[in-house]
């Protein structure tokens, strides 16, 4: 049986977004594939998403008015500027129904539409199959294994490192 | 067959390093086979010392007065706390005389023995044959290849993440009592 999907409106995180953010980065799903620590308090997610570099793109996938997903795309220092780390997360009550698919749609227009980089990479546990299926549909190729990479519920795990790259910007052809 | 320098002192860096390090990482076969931006301003690498993170271990080596290399281990946090990601350069007129290997096994001693990790992992250039050689001494086995990822002379080229995992550390092995009724 398939979920009907959901359309989500994808926009711009803002500051309005904090309180879901914390209800939904404490979930034990968001918790299982991503770095999340158990009971984050306020003023942790507040501090974490401070410290995203200056130029980090952030975008939340939002039903009902409430933010249930989020993906940023982190910039690198020079000489790595041509390249980003994506980082995804969807609320355990919305996964399987389309927010994943909807908020890489949007980061990676940004990044190959606006941002010309040439590489997106990202890390995902190696038994998480659904985040892997979902890397792989946009053009993410593993490329190796990290072995012992976090601590998950009381296990060492492995990571895959995947990236997609992608051809320079066109030049633009005027007076066409 | 090393040609180990008789001076050669292993020790923490210090704020006074600060221009040597910079000097350090300005060399030409430093910046080919590290990230750092040619040309970076002196205050970078005098704000990274100064602003070294507990979980950061920096130590440098030095032949009398001069810095000849360098090495970190950058120890994670939370659910990383069992791993480290580890940095090392030697001074362009210092390689091939064994300081990479002190410094290497000073903070492989650190990591395996007083910190206690699980993991160590470190980043280098596809190509680099003289480190690649050095890490596979420690131990270090090539996990992943990452397609042009960095930015040199005009080229993007391919980074390794090579990684280290060790068994976790040992109960004292006198006078324990582990497995002792109580």
């Amino acid at each position: 049986m398939t979920a009907t999907p959901f359309a989500p409106t994808i926009r711009p995180r803002e500051p309005r977004d904090l309180d879901a953010f914390v209800e939904f980065l404490g979930m034990p799903g968001v918790r299982r594939g991503t770095l999340q620590m158990p009971y984050p308090s306020r003023a942790f997610v507040e501090g974490w998403l401070a410290r995203m570099p200056a130029g980090t793109v952030a975008l939340v996938a939002e039903i009902d008015g409430k933010a249930i997903g989020g993906v940023d795309l982190l910039p690198y220092a020079p000489r790595r500027h041509h390249g980003a780390h994506l980082g995804i997360a969807v609320h355990d009550d919305y996964v399987g129904r389309g927010v994943g698919t909807a908020l890489m749609r949007a980061a990676l227009q940004i990044a190959d539409g606006d941002l010309g980089l040439r590489r997106v990479e990202l890390t995902v546990f190696v038994d998480n199959a659904p985040a892997i299926a979902l890397y792989r549909r946009f053009g993410f190729v593993a490329e190796g294994i990290t072995r012992c990479d976090s601590i998950r519920d009381g296990e060492l795990v492995d990571a895959l490192h995947m990236a997609r790259l992608t051809d320079p910007p066109a030049l633009s052809t005027p007076g066409t | 067959m090393t040609d180990l320098p008789a001076d050669l002192q292993i020790r923490p860096v210090e704020a006074d390093d600060a221009d040597a390090l910079h000097a350090l990482r300005q060399m030409p076969s430093i910046l080919a086979q590290n990230p750092p931006l040619p040309g970076a301003p002196r205050e970078v690498t005098r704000e990274l010392i100064e602003n070294l993170p507990p979980t950061t271990l920096k130590i440098v080596a030095t032949v009398g007065a001069t810095l000849v290399g360098e090495a970190d281990l950058q120890v994670g946090r939370n659910r990383r706390a069992h791993r480290a990601t580890l940095g090392i350069s030697v001074h362009d007129a210092w390689q091939g005389r064994g300081i990479g290997t002190q410094l290497m096994a000073a903070l492989i001693d650190a990591a395996d023995h007083w910190y206690g990790l699980r993991r160590i992992e470190l980043r280098v250039f596809a190509g680099n044959e003289a480190a690649l050689a050095l890490y596979r001494k420690f131990g270090f086995e090539i996990e992943v290849t990452q397609r042009a990822a960095v930015l040199r002379d005009g080229f993007l080229i391919d980074v390794h993440i090579m990684g280290r995992v060790r068994e976790p550390i040992a109960y004292m092995t006198t006078g324990s009592l582990k497995g002792e009724p109580q």
